[in-house]
């Protein structure tokens, strides 16, 4: 069993603990150790149509056909390993690592993989997510992207209208870090430099809370989110002020969630909803692929669930 | 291809930008370092005196501000490892 992931993951904590009690002989890789703290060597050709050979870490030595499930969580991006190389070299180092090492760990035979990273790839575009999600017939808000200011304007001029950013903001040379929450705007607070590049404006849902809902293979954990002051974005607050109650999602909704991931290869998904006000009506915000779950109630259970997952039709 | 003056005159700060917070005050550190049991392959979070430090309440924030939230690929960066509209 592998795990790919950082260091500094909590999350694959859960999971590896969960692997331990049931006795699966679990290697923990970051593959952006990759250097003498991580070294491999995979072979194919003459009789042998699948990669095979070793991936070594300090405290493991693994076969690489010898492993039946990948539980793909955050590794550490190539090119923060190289960071410390000048530019040429970092983004040659990270390239060649990311299509060699990533390559053969993508292309495990017979792995299974929660999820697959180019399954999570495919989903993490927001536009794939919004129309998946309105094609299964879930309601999603009315949202333009663009980089045309007109077109902006005459979208905000027809009401309550949000502004977000597809993925946040860098870190700056200082490692300093500034988020953009979602944000009301109004059409007079646009202008010409929205040409530079893509922006997301989505109508703005009344809502009276969020749910978030984990799909892991067939199971739905599900809870209402609340903050105290009725903030916008939740994550702008202090996440210890976070109300989760147990909430029942409707069948067709969790049904759609199912359609969702197979659409995409997924075998997990963090969805999150705004209920509308009024008629509580579940509105599709975005699904994060793969996403943190360690802070909701749930998360022993979640992590038996992922390591079913893991583990199914497969025993090491 | 031709390089137009008018396109040269776009301004050079994306408006999505200026949407952004000030920096966000940088939490401390709760740990120091972490390292991996080689036995079980979890990994610990110590502080300077090599204690181990208590994590149940930073399950979030210690991957967004030290690690993680990237899949390892060139054009999957500036993550916040779990997220509404910044994944």
């Amino acid at each position: 069993m592998l795990v790919l992931t950082s260091a500094e993951d909590v999350t694959a904590n859960l999971v590896i603990e969960v692997l331990n009690e049931r006795h699966v002989q679990v290697a923990r890789v970051d593959p952006a150790d990759i250097g003498t703290d991580l070294l491999f060597g995979a072979s194919i050709g003459d009789e042998h149509t699948e990669w095979d050979g070793r991936l070594r870490t300090p405290s493991r030595d693994i076969g690489l056909a010898e492993v039946g499930a990948v539980y793909y969580r955050r590794p550490t991006s190539y090119v923060s390993r190289f960071a410390c190389l000048p530019l040429v070299e970092q983004q040659f180092s990270a390239a060649e690592a990311q299509h060699g090492l990533g390559g053969v760990l993508r292309t495990l035979h017979g792995a299974v993989y929660v999820s697959h990273p180019d399954a999570i790839g495919r989903a993490d575009y927001k536009p794939a997510q919004l129309q998946t999600a309105a094609q299964l017939g879930l309601a999603v808000p009315r949202t333009l992207v663009t980089n045309d200011v007109r077109q902006a304007r005459t979208f905000a001029q027809q009401g309550p209208v949000v502004y977000k950013s597809f993925r946040g903001v860098p870190p700056g040379p200082d490692g300093s870090r500034s988020a953009i929450w979602t944000q009301q705007i109004t059409p007079e607070e646009l202008d010409e430099s929205v040409a530079v590049t893509a922006h997301l404006f989505q109508q703005e849902i009344p809502k009276i809370a969020d749910a978030r809902v984990t799909v892991i293979g067939r199971k739905v954990f599900a809870h209402r989110i609340s903050t105290p002051d009725g903030a916008l974005d939740w994550r702008s607050g202090d996440w210890e002020q976070l109300a989760h109650d147990p909430i029942d999602v409707p069948e067709p909704i969790s049904n759609a969630l199912c359609a969702y991931l197979d659409h995409f290869g997924l075998v997990f998904g963090a969805f999150d909803f705004a209920l509308e006000a009024e008629t509580e009506r579940w509105v599709f915000v975005e699904c994060n692929p793969n996403g943190q779950w360690a802070w909701l109630p749930d998360a022993d259970a979640m992590a038996q669930a992922i390591a079913d997952l893991l583990l199914e039709g497969w025993w090491s | 291809m031709i390089i137009t003056a008018e396109h040269s005159l776009l301004p050079s700060i994306p408006w999505g930008l200026t949407r952004a917070t000030a920096p966000l005050p940088r939490a401390e550190a709760s740990y120091d370092h972490v390292t991996l049991d080689p036995a079980t392959q979890t990994t610990a979070f110590r502080d300077r005196a090599a204690g181990i430090v208590d994590m149940a309440k930073s399950k979030v924030t210690v991957t967004t501000s030290k690690g993680g939230g990237s899949d390892g690929s060139s054009g999957s960066s500036n993550v916040a490892d779990d997220s509404n509209t910044d994944s």
